[in-house]
């Protein structure tokens, strides 16, 4: 009987390795391309390990941190965002305007811009749950109309100042970790809760997984993906006020790429479209391995909008042979 | 035994084993020429099984098929046709968004003489081949424009077009009216004039008298007979199907049954016409009918799943109007749906995750889930019902049928409903988890939980029901109390089907003539 | 025999009373739209190129896929063929021709074989591909590629006596299209596999191969517009594309043909680019600021999946 219960303790060990939420490809993958950039910088003499390029790929893995777990929460409840370019966009000219170089308002706007990417991921929400419009075509529409808004307020032109103290956000560190970093870390412990943890992360598993059981055991399924959205949303549009942050200006496409970047890492990390499974493990190491990707290109000097084409194929390479799809 | 020459196809020893479950064991029978065979047995008793691998859907396990006189190995359905054996599904296999005739000529579309499809050509056909049985559709029409006998019209044409020998029916008068079921006899006399041979699948007793030459019983995966329709009466066929003494496997029945906990009165919706209920305390009310009768609609309406259009619903003598079942169940009911792999399982999940769902909040504090309790409570639950399990990390889709459907049962006992509503409790369940589920149900109800059960299987109902309510047409067509006297199958199924249920003759007068 | 019922809210119906309502009131609004030249540049030219793409992506639709990546390869293809005229002066018109219908043709086989080999959603799938030609363009070229001669662009400036020859090309291949998806027994196969995979498998369709040709007559059609746009602007660039993939849906979404496969008239596709035309014609007549057009596109194809998601979406269970 002892030996049984041993026996059935492994079991359970194995069964937990073997189903864990990130694969053990993807930390061989993260591992294989940290010893492709030692290699790289001992052969060519790129810069790649110093402490400033290590701070710059840190502070935009925060950046695309920030959206690729809201990202993972939609595609975990069976959809997709496509309007977080659109939102990002929008709250990097609402934080640059409405603050417009005033430190005491930083805070007041963030909170303001985060309630609007909430409010914008929530109708993106409405229309795929109570419409039944694909989620693609219904953050698409979303998105356009969002950037038309967008577009028609500042004239094309963004106006206002990005103040200090965002600046010092973006930017500055403490105790020689950069702000974004520390406050990523904390929102990614957060949502590490929410999703392993929380009663809301197990809900929304069974929805992405399946709708109909969800709905007979009494999950309030459209809640639950709505508030996926509404996340996803809320997200994106704090990323945007802390891009301003880090680049300075107010920029009417600061989005722009944090859509496929977002889904690229998510579905590295092991989010399955179609719904049911991802992790914010998985999805952080995905968001480091994308960067790093990218990065080593930079330093290799290939051209910047090249990387496009990493995504594309890591998104692929992820998806066509990786693939843990439900079908 | 006829000689040899009539014989159009034979099964020799055929098997099929899935995964736990052996559904065809040693099966061997033959089909003639221009005959109507009917192949009849209870739920699970391997008629589909057997017919999915007559039409390659699937391959069989051992045994082989000879056909016209040769060995037979079929691919997949495609492959079947081309031998000209042709089966209708009871899901239709009709592209919805095309019209008949492209439906009829779908693949085998004739050509112009520029190599495009020649429509004009194909409707002709289709024309013929629609007066041939003599039925008037719309051949212009898309499928989903159609009622059900015309969907099935329009595959019995297709399968006529590709001029099968072979027509296999599932189930066909499930979803029909009755005048609707008398088209689709003549249709088949005429397919047997023809030369046919029709494999009629059916639970309907009647049926099978009406419109079968010969008979083959299936049980258990096994052939139990073939008899010539004319040498059988119903209560021969009748205990052919069932065979099995029922107190071996139902528990006896509890004693005390109380008050009414749940009272319907007047209840419609899409599917249902004024149907009144009552529930009493302790006990298990069986809800029998045929498929399409509205069995799942009224339990369905019950629970708020689906709305209703009029009626009063009361627990307890106080009335309720539930809009989803979240409401429903915060009432004090559960409801195990037929499908399990599609409405029961969270197949990727583990089975501590498929056993709390419903009443997650239990172990949640703060937001967050208490996974110590959580493991606990299905802990005791696989203890409590026996539920064989390698861990409770386990995948719940690794796990067979009867377990997978007591953790399902783990999920409604947690829940301390005071009502039941358990669809299809066995579908596809070997015996002996059959007569354990049973046992769990038995006890629940001598601790004084009520239960509805939806069920097709008549054996199950008679030897579980304290009252049967019988559905037939959305109408509740009798309510059966057992405390007074056991019903018979025939009893319910007369019930089941109307009396006004006027068949044309029987198959045995015709054979006397040829 | 049953009437076949005519309702004017059947999408594939309802796309030409809509046409008909927004070319009265885009008269209605301002007389100019009337002149004969502006009629011939709304009906007769500024559609080709979006007429043709999105006829691809109807044909893609209609399979039960989506194509993301029409834009990028429309940028692509008009780059690629100024870069031609540009590091082969003197090559010919037919050379140009084919060799960007084959690459269109190309990128059509690359999505095809990454939904039916990998079995990557159509989504997915051609949003990587879109990203990958995207990058790969600004490897080719940053800026826009001018430069082509006179002879490249008679395809979309010439007539044919009062005819633009543009329109006749669109026509042409329009008739083609129409009659192989309505006409031709490998139309009623796209259609079945597009509205049920498992009963096209069964009546022995090759379901992989319809679906892999599905997106080479959509990598094919995008070639053939590309041609046309390279010829209209006189060359290419990396932008010229842009939007084009959510134009495309647009066009067929308001053209009744389901997202979700398997139904529709491709004939609606054409409709449908006809009103975005008008659309964005009238639009410039009654000088409306090109942010707030922005917002209208998007409100009206909101509008359209609004109205069509409801039957779309419990048609299939099709994810992103």
């Amino acid at each position: 009987m002892a030996a049984r219960k041993k026996l059935n303790v492994w079991f359970t060990m194995l069964e937990r390795l073997k189903r864990g939420a990130v694969s053990p490809g993807l930390y061989a993958a993260l591992l294989a391309l940290i010893v492709a950039a030692l290699v790289m910088q001992a052969v060519t003499g790129v810069s790649f390990f110093t402490m400033s390029n290590m701070l710059n790929v840190a502070r935009n893995f925060s950046m695309l941190g920030f959206v690729a777990l809201g990202q993972t929460l939609v595609i975990m409840s069976g959809g997709l965002d496509l309007s977080v370019v659109a939102v990002i966009s929008t709250g990097n000219i609402l934080a640059a305007s409405l603050i417009n170089g005033n430190d005491a308002l930083v805070f007041p706007v963030l909170l303001f811009t985060i309630v609007v990417g909430a409010a914008i991921g929530t109708v993106n929400g409405l229309l795929v749950t109570k419409r039944g419009v694909p989620p693609f075509i219904a953050t698409l529409g979303v998105s356009i109309v969002v950037n038309g808004l967008r577009l028609i307020a500042t004239g094309g032109i963004p106006k206002g100042n990005v103040p200090e103290l965002l600046k010092e956000m973006g930017t500055g560190s403490f105790l020689g970790l950069p702000w974004m970093v520390i406050i990523f870390v904390i929102v990614a412990i957060f949502f590490y809760i929410l999703l392993a943890k929380s009663s809301y992360g197990r809900r929304l598993r069974v929805t992405g997984s399946n709708p109909e059981v969800a709905v007979l055991s009494g999950i309030n399924k459209d809640r639950v993906i709505i508030t996926a959205y509404l996340i996803c949303g809320a997200l994106g549009a704090g990323a945007g006020v802390f891009l301003a942050g880090y680049t300075g200006i107010a920029d009417n496409w600061a989005g722009n790429e944090f859509d496929i970047n977002s889904i690229a890492a998510a579905v590295l990390g092991g989010a399955a479209i179609g719904g049911g499974s991802g992790s914010v493990q998985g999805t952080v190491i995905g968001s480091i391995i994308l960067l790093l990707i990218t990065n080593l290109a930079i330093l290799a000097h290939l051209p910047i909008q090249s990387q496009m084409m990493v995504k594309g194929l890591v998104i692929i390479l992820a998806l066509g042979f990786f693939g843990r799809g439900k079908k | 035994m006829m000689n040899n020459e009539n014989i159009l196809l034979e099964f020799m020893n055929i098997d099929k084993q899935f995964p736990g479950v052996k559904a065809l064991d040693d099966v061997s029978m033959s089909f003639r020429f221009g005959e109507v065979h009917a192949l009849v047995g209870e739920n699970g008793a391997g008629k589909s099984t057997l017919m999915k691998i007559l039409s390659g859907v699937y391959q069989p396990s051992g045994g082989e098929i000879v056909y016209k006189g040769e060995k037979l190995k079929l691919q997949n359905p495609h492959h079947a046709q081309m031998q000209g054996i042709s089966i209708i599904f009871q899901e239709f296999s009709l592209i919805n968004t095309l019209d008949v005739v492209e439906n009829v000529f779908l693949n085998r579309e004739p050509k112009t003489s520029f190599g495009l499809f020649d429509k004009k050509k194909a409707a002709g056909m289709t024309k013929k081949l629609l007066e041939t049985i003599g039925i008037d559709i719309d051949i212009t029409a898309k499928i989903k424009n159609l009622s059900v006998i015309e969907q099935q019209t329009v595959e019995i044409i297709k399968a006529l077009s590709i001029d099968a020998d072979i027509i296999i029916m599932d189930e066909p008068s499930a979803a029909l009216s009755d005048k609707e079921l008398s088209k689709l006899f003549d249709i088949i006399m005429k397919l047997k004039a023809d030369g046919k041979t029709v494999i009629y699948i059916s639970h309907m007793l009647e049926e099978v008298f009406s419109i079968a030459d010969r008979v083959t019983v299936l049980k258990d995966g096994r052939v139990m007979a073939t008899e010539e329709v004319c040498d059988l009466d119903k209560d021969k066929l009748v205990s052919l199907m069932v065979g099995r003494e029922i107190s071996d496997i139902y528990p006896p029945r509890s004693a005390n049954v109380g008050d009414v906990v749940l009272e319907a009165g007047d209840l419609a919706s899409g599917k249902l016409k004024n149907v009144n209920l009552t529930l009493k305390k302790g006990e298990i009310l069986g809800v029998a009918g045929i498929a399409g009768s509205g069995r799942t609609a009224l339990v369905e309406t019950l629970l708020g799943i689906e709305r209703k259009m009029s009626g009063t619903v009361s627990l307890s003598g106080r009335e309720v109007d539930f809009k989803n079942i979240r409401q429903a169940i915060d009432s004090g009911f559960c409801y195990i749906p037929s499908d399990r792999k599609n409405q029961g399982i969270i197949a990727p999940e583990s089975i501590v995750v498929n056993t709390t769902i419903t009443n997650l909040d239990n172990y949640v504090v703060r937001g967050l889930i208490n996974r110590k309790a959580e493991e606990e409570v299905t802990k005791n639950q696989i203890e409590l019902l026996g539920t064989k399990v390698a861990s409770i990390d386990q995948r719940i889709e690794d796990l067979s049928g009867g377990n997978q459907q007591k953790v399902l049962l783990s999920r409604a006992l947690l829940m301390e409903p005071e009502i039941y509503i358990i669809n299809e409790p066995t579908r596809g369940i070997d015996v002996g988890a059959k007569h354990e589920i049973y046992k769990i149900m038995r006890d629940l109800t001598s601790r004084g939980k009520s239960i509805i059960m939806v069920s097709s299987e008549l054996p199950e109902i008679i030897g579980m029901s304290d009252r049967i309510l019988v559905m037939n047409q959305g109408e509740a067509a009798g309510i059966l109390d057992q405390s007074v006297k056991t019903y018979t199958e025939e009893e319910i199924l007369s019930l089941a089907v109307g009396h006004e249920y006027r068949l044309p003759a029987g198959g045995c007068d015709d054979e006397e003539e040829v | 025999m049953m009437k076949k019922k005519f309702r004017l809210t059947d999408p594939g119906i309802f796309v030409w009373v809509l046409l008909v309502a927004i070319v009265i009131f885009s008269a209605v609004a301002n007389p100019v739209f009337l002149r004969p030249r502006n009629l011939k540049n709304v009906f007769l030219i500024q559609p080709v190129g979006l007429g043709l793409a999105s006829l691809g992506q109807a044909v893609i639709i209609i399979s039960g896929g989506i194509d993301m990546s029409i834009g990028a390869a429309v940028s692509l293809l008009t780059s690629v063929a100024g870069g031609l005229y540009r590091d082969f002066p003197g090559v010919s018109v037919l050379t140009v021709f084919l060799i960007i219908s084959a690459m269109g043709t190309v990128i059509g086989l690359l999505n095809g074989l990454l939904v039916v080999k990998l079995k990557i959603a159509p989504f997915m799938a051609t949003l990587a591909t879109m990203s990958v030609i995207q990058g790969g363009i600004f490897i080719y070229t940053k800026k826009t590629i001018g430069g082509i001669p006179k002879s490249f662009r008679f395809i979309a400036e010439g007539s044919v006596g009062p005819v633009p020859f543009c329109f006749l090309y669109l026509a042409v291949i329009f008739a083609l299209v129409l009659i192989l998806m309505n006409r031709s027994r490998y139309g009623r196969h796209l259609y079945a596999v597009g509205a049920n995979e498992w009963v096209a498998s069964i009546t022995g369709i090759a379901v992989d191969r319809v679906k892999l040709s599905a997106y080479l007559i959509g990598g094919l059609l995008t070639g053939l517009a590309s041609v046309f746009l390279a010829g209209r602007m006189g060359g290419g660039g990396p932008l010229v594309g842009k939007g084009y993939e959510l134009d495309t849906i647009t066009a067929v979404v308001i053209g009744g043909v389901s997202l979700a496969g398997g139904d529709g008239n491709i004939a609606g596709a054409i409709g449908g680019v006809l009103i975005l035309s008008i659309f964005s014609n009238l639009m410039n007549l009654l000088d409306v600021n090109p942010y707030i057009q922005m917002l209208l596109k998007g409100l009206i194809l909101i509008t359209a999946v609004f109205f069509y998601a409801a039957k779309t979406a419990k048609a299939k269970g099709q994810e992103a």
